[in-house]
C-alpha cells in the first residue's frame, strides 16, 4: 500500500519536469541589421509559424516601408492589425503561457501597445501616401487605443505623433473641424509645436535612431526592462532646403512610448511563476540538506535515498518552472520621429535631411524621397540609417 | 534503528507532498483573480454571434445593414411613386468614413446600389457617376469620329442626378485597462440628398455595440 502511495507520488512528481523538457522555448531567432530588408523575414513567416507571425509581419511591414516597397509592406501590416485586433477565446498558446511550465515567449506575438501603435502608424501611412486620407485618419485613431492600453493613467493616450497625423488627415481630406479637434491635443501634449499651416500639403517625416530593445531583468527574468537603441548615433534631425537648415519638430520619442506604458496583468502570473521557482527550490535544498544530515547521523538508509531522490524531484521541478517574460521587440523601429509641414503647390520639393547627435552635425546629408497623390498633397520620407 | 529511519522517512514525504500541494496551490490562486480567459466576441443587439472577432465591422453587418437600408429605401414616396425613374447617385464618394474603422466603404454602397437597382425593376435610374471619366473619354471619341455612334443615339450631355446617397460612419471606443475589456459603438448614417434643392429627403440608422477581452497574457 505504501509502496503504490509512494510510487504515485514519484510519478506525479517526475511528471512536472517531463512536461518542462517537453516545453522547451524554442531558441530566439537571430537579429537582422536593418540593410537586410525584409527577404530574411519573410522567409521566417514560414519557419516560424502563428508564433512569430505579427513580429516577421512587422518587421517585413517596417522595412518594405522604408524601401517604399508598398505593395510588401501592405499586406503585412494588414495581417499584422487583423491578429492584433482578433481575440481568440480559446487560444491554445495564449493558455500554455499562463502555465508554469511555458515561458511568456511560447504565446504568439502580438506586441506591447508601442510597438502594435506603430503597426497602424505605418499602415496609416502608406493610406495617406495612396490619398485615402479616411482610412489613413481611422488608422491613426486605432494606433491611439493601443496606447489606452498603458497601466500609467497619465501615460495613457499620449502618443502625439499620432495625434498629429489624425489631424494631417483630417486637414488633407477637407474636415477642418476634425483636424482642429485633433490638433487641440497634440497642442495640450506638445505645447510648442508650431501646428499645421492652412495651405500645408507637405508632411515630411523623419526617423532617427535604433529601436527600444526589451531586456529581461528580475530573479529569473519575470519581468522585462526597456532600454534606449544601442549606441543611437542620432537624435536631431533638420531640412535642408534652397540652402536654409530648419530644425524638424521631434514630435515623439518611441522609447519614451515604451518605457511609460506601466506594468502588465501577466507580470502578476510571471511573478507568481518565479515565487512558485524559488520555493520548490528552496524545499528541495532542505530536504537534500536534511537527507545528507541523516545519512551522517544514521548511515545512509532507504529513507534518506528517498529523501535525497525527493528533494532531487523538487530541484528538478523548480529548475524547469518558466517564470522569463517575453523580450522579443520589432528591432526595425525608430528611436524618434521628428515632422514638419510645408506648402509645396503638388510640386515634389527639392529637399535634403541632416541629422545631428546632441546639436553636432553628422557628416553626410541624406536626399528626402518625396512621393505626390493624386490630390497633389505630397508625403516626404526619410530615415537616417 | 529502522523504525527511526521509516519515521523520519514518512515524515519528509509527508511535510514534502503537503508543501508542494501547498506551492502549487498558491501558484494557481492569483490566476482566477485576473480572469485569465479571454471572452469572444460578443453582440450586445441584437445581432448574432457567429464567428465574429474583434469589435470592428464585419461581413455580416455590411450584408445586414445593406439589406435594411435598400429595404427602406424602397419605402421612400419620391423613388418609387414616379412617373419618370429619378435618377439616383449611390457611390462611396460622400460617404464620409469618421470613424477609428479601417474600412471600403463601398462594400456597403455598391451592395445597397446592386440590390437596389435588382428590387427597383426600372422603377429607379442609377447613375455610374465614379466612371464619369470613362463615359467622357468614350463620348470624346464619338464627338472626334473615332467612333462611331453606336447603337442608342447621342444625348448632349452625361445624365444628372436628382437624389445622391450621402452619410457619416461614426465610433465611440472604450478600453477598461483593469479588465482589458474593450468596447466599440458603430453608428452608420445612410441619407438621401436632393441634388437640386439640397433636402434630405430620407435618413436611416444602422447601429450596433460590441465588446471582447482578450486573453490576459496580451493585456
Amino acid at each position: 500500500m505504501r509502496r503504490s502511495g509512494l510510487s504515485l507520488m514519484v510519478c506525479g512528481l517526475l511528471a512536472a519536469p517531463v512536461m518542462a523538457w517537453a516545453a522547451k522555448a524554442p531558441p530566439p531567432s537571430p537579429p537582422v541589421p536593418f540593410e537586410a530588408g525584409p527577404e530574411q523575414f519573410q522567409a521566417r513567416l514560414v519557419s516560424e509559424g502563428d508564433r512569430n507571425r505579427v513580429l516577421n509581419d512587422m518587421e517585413i511591414g517596417a522595412r518594405a516601408f522604408w524601401r517604399a516597397d508598398y505593395a510588401t509592406a501592405k499586406p503585412a501590416l494588414d495581417d499584422a492589425i487583423l491578429r492584433i485586433g482578433a481575440v481568440f477565446a480559446e487560444n491554445p498558446a495564449a493558455a500554455n503561457a499562463r502555465k508554469l511550465w511555458y515561458d511568456e515567449g511560447s504565446k504568439d506575438f502580438k506586441g506591447e501597445p508601442y510597438e502594435r501603435a506603430m503597426v497602424f502608424l505605418y499602415r496609416g501611412l502608406i493610406y495617406l501616401h495612396d490619398g485615402d486620407y479616411e482610412n489613413a485618419r481611422a488608422a491613426f485613431r486605432q494606433g491611439q487605443l493601443q496606447d489606452a492600453f498603458a497601466e500609467e493613467q497619465q501615460n495613457r493616450t499620449d502618443f502625439a505623433l499620432l495625434m498629429f497625423l489624425e489631424a494631417w488627415a483630417s486637414h488633407l481630406n477637407g474636415d477642418t473641424d476634425l483636424r482642429d479637434q485633433a490638433l487641440a491635443q497634440v497642442t495640450a501634449l506638445r505645447p510648442n509645436f508650431p501646428g499645421v499651416g492652412k495651405k500645408d500639403d507637405t508632411l515630411i517625416l523623419a526617423e532617427t535612431g535604433f529601436s527600444p530593445r526589451k531586456l529581461g531583468d528580475g530573479a529569473d527574468h519575470a519581468f522585462f526592462v526597456y532600454r534606449r537603441g544601442k549606441n543611437n548615433p542620432e537624435n536631431q534631425a533638420a531640412l535642408i532646403r534652397d540652402g536654409a537648415v530648419t530644425p524638424l519638430y521631434p514630435m515623439e520619442d518611441i522609447y519614451y512610448q515604451a518605457a511609460t506604458r506601466g506594468g502588465r496583468a501577466i507580470d502578476k502570473i510571471l511573478q507568481g511563476k518565479a515565487e512558485f521557482k524559488q520555493t520548490t527550490g528552496t524545499i528541495g535544498s532542505v530536504i537534500a540538506d536534511t537527507s545528507v544530515a541523516l545519512s551522517e547521523q544514521n548511515g545512509v538508509g532507504t529513507g534518506t535515498l528517498i529523501a535525497g531522490g525527493v528533494a532531487g524531484v523538487f530541484l528538478i521541478v523548480s529548475s524547469n518552472a518558466k517564470p522569463a517574460a517575453d523580450t522579443r521587440y520589432w528591432s526595425s523601429l525608430p528611436d524618434t520621429i521628428h515632422l514638419m509641414t510645408l506648402a509645396t503647390g503638388g510640386k515634389p520639393p527639392e529637399i535634403a535631411a541632416r541629422f545631428l547627435k546632441d546639436g553636432v552635425e553628422i557628416e553626410g546629408d541624406k536626399p528626402i524621397r518625396c512621393d505626390v497623390d493624386a490630390e497633389r498633397h505630397t508625403l516626404c520620407l526619410v530615415r537616417a540609417h | 534503528m529502522i523504525q527511526g529511519t521509516s519515521v523520519q522517512f514518512k515524515t519528509v514525504i509527508t511535510a514534502s507532498a503537503i508543501l508542494l500541494g501547498l506551492t502549487l496551490a498558491g501558484a494557481a490562486q492569483a490566476a482566477p483573480k485576473l480572469k485569465p480567459q479571454g471572452s469572444a466576441t460578443v453582440y450586445r443587439d441584437p445581432n448574432s454571434t457567429d464567428g465574429v472577432r474583434g469589435v470592428g465591422t464585419e461581413s455580416q453587418d455590411i450584408v445586414s445593414m445593406a439589406d435594411a437600408m435598400l429595404r427602406d429605401l424602397l419605402t421612400v414616396p419620391q423613388l418609387m411613386n414616379r412617373p419618370t425613374p429619378p435618377r439616383i447617385i449611390i457611390d462611396s464618394k460622400y460617404f464620409r468614413n469618421e470613424s477609428s474603422e479601417i474600412i471600403d466603404k463601398s462594400l456597403i454602397t455598391d451592395r445597397i446600389r446592386v440590390g437596389l437597382s435588382r428590387a427597383a425593376q426600372g422603377r429607379m435610374m442609377f447613375i455610374g457617376r465614379e466612371y464619369a471619366g470613362a463615359v467622357a473619354e468614350e463620348r470624346e471619341l464619338k464627338d472626334a469620329g473615332a467612333v462611331d455612334v453606336a447603337t442608342t443615339g447621342r444625348t448632349r450631355a452625361q445624365a444628372g442626378a436628382d437624389y445622391r446617397l450621402v452619410g457619416r460612419i461614426g465610433t465611440r471606443d472604450a478600453i477598461d485597462t483593469r479588465t482589458g475589456q474593450t468596447s466599440r459603438f458603430s453608428q452608420y448614417t445612410f441619407e438621401l440628398l436632393d441634388m437640386e434643392y439640397g433636402e434630405l429627403v430620407w435618413s436611416n440608422i444602422y447601429e450596433f455595440k460590441k465588446e471582447n477581452r482578450d486573453d490576459v497574457v496580451y493585456r
